[in-house]
């Protein structure tokens, strides 16, 4: 017979408390567009549920000074459609409208999938190439984190038991760089065999690269950065066939972890294809 | 323990008292009897499910039911009056859109979603936003074609 206790908090005070009190005895609930399979299939059956999706107070897109605050409630589909998003971080509205379809981006959260941390989610990518930090909360305090070290392992973060996240602040890049995210998956919609996010700082008057990160989803246990191409792009641009073996080369030591459909070598081809793809998008096809 | 859920479904009061790992569609077709939106994956994947809620479609398959409190949930169910379907489900039958009808429900709930939402979308628009909705039957082509001739009925209306 299963049981589980319910928990509606308004407030994340509230929600803190809980936490401390039932710690790893509880699961959070935001959107529950990954949560929800798992907790009816009973792969995560927990005592205490919460129900966070009434929390009061982090549903926003805010700016603040050069950085752009995202509430962890606030909904892919908010941040697909903000108009703030759209003008100060378009590859971020690239990415999340590569994420799911339409019903599950108009009910997950952007804190619920960084949470969840599937190596394959669409967000962490981006979010990592442009320096994201995501600030969590509990009965003890606060802590601000860089999101590159927040991933751990397969579906799990650096929070603790007793940690609520409640916000992401993604620093406005400068006017030089640009990003996109490309992803490859068997269907629209589902998710990526390879995703790849790029930030690239160009400087078109003296076409040179002055920055790059590029962070690769679905490979490895958590998203990663592949710093040898990022410091191969530094300086004068690239020519296409340059480009095209810097990339080819690039992953060859990487060794991506199989799945079920898809071998190493495929997925180690594929990643050098995509950031090809997209360094190719963002050197020669951009407007 | 069972926890007390508030919904409004298709214009209609109810209150429940469900276990709290329940899904929506679970609630629907269990409890209220509204097996228009089917369970298929159960994944989240094929939005055979889908349904309104407080105007958005959502796969309901992977929404909390207890979520739904104080919504206003749309279904098949409640598409049609008392005279006439709902422009879209007429014209996914004048258009020759369904064949088994098992994703019909919820690719007409995509469609009326999509349509509130951007009356003037054009078929590439109604392909990208309803790619949450699979269908092993038609090839997508004539539903992508209902669509449309939905949207202009509408827009003949409005």
């Amino acid at each position: 017979m299963r049981t589980m206790e319910y928990h509606e908090p308004r407030t994340t005070d509230e929600t803190c408390q809980l936490l401390a009190r039932f710690g790893s005895d509880a699961k959070v609930i935001a959107g529950g567009q990954s949560l929800m399979v798992l907790l009816r299939q009973r792969i995560v059956d927990p005592e205490h549920l919460i129900n966070i999706r009434r929390v009061e107070g982090i549903d926003y897109v805010r700016q603040n000074g050069g950085t752009v605050g995202i509430g962890a409630l606030t909904t892919h589909r908010t941040i697909e459609r903000s108009d703030v998003i759209r003008s100060k971080l378009p590859m971020l509205s690239d990415a999340v409208s590569k994420l799911g379809s339409v019903q599950i981006r108009n009910w997950g959260t952007v804190g619920g999938s960084l949470c969840h941390a599937d190596p394959a989610g669409d967000l962490a990518p981006m979010l990592i190439a442009l320096r994201s930090q995501v600030k969590t909360v509990s009965t003890i305090g606060t802590r601000k984190l860089d999101l590159e070290e927040f991933f751990k392992d397969y579906y799990e973060t650096a929070l603790e038991p007793d940690e609520l996240l409640v916000e992401v602040d993604v620093p406005e890049p400068t006017a030089d760089v640009r990003g996109c995210y490309v992803k490859n998956s068997i269907r629209m919609g589902d998710m990526a065999i390879v995703g790849v996010a790029v930030a690239l700082g160009i400087d078109e008057n003296t076409r040179r690269c002055t920055s790059a990160r590029i962070v690769v989803g679905a490979v490895d246990r958590t998203p990663i950065r592949v710093k040898e191409i990022e410091a191969a792009l530094l300086g004068p641009l690239l020519e296409k066939k340059a480009l095209r073996d810097l990339c080819q080369d690039g992953v060859k030591d990487y060794d991506p972890l199989p799945d079920m459909h898809f071998s190493t070598d495929y997925k180690r081809t594929l990643m050098g294809v995509l950031i090809r793809d997209a360094l190719e998008k963002l050197i020669f096809a951009h407007s | 323990m069972k926890v007390p859920l508030r919904m409004n479904v298709n214009g209609e009061d109810y209150e429940l008292l469900i276990d709290p790992w329940r899904s929506l569609l679970d609630v629907l077709r269990d409890d209220l009897e509204l097996t228009g939106a089917k369970e298929a994956c159960n994944t989240g994947s094929c939005g055979a499910c889908t349904v309104i809620v407080n105007g958005k479609a959502v796969k309901s398959c992977v929404v909390l039911a207890l979520q739904a409190e104080g919504a206003h949930v749309l279904t098949i169910e409640g598409l049609a009056d008392s005279n006439n379907l709902h422009p879209v489900q007429q014209a996914f039958i004048d258009e020759f859109a369904v064949q088994c009808g098992f994703c019909t429900p919820g690719m007409i709930m995509s469609a009326v979603a999509l349509l509130d939402e951007n009356p003037n979308a054009i078929e590439d628009e109604i392909r990208e936003a309803m790619h949450g909705n699979l269908c092993r039957c038609t090839g997508y082509t004539k539903i992508a074609r209902a669509v449309l001739t939905a949207r202009d009925r509408l827009a003949v209306r409005s």
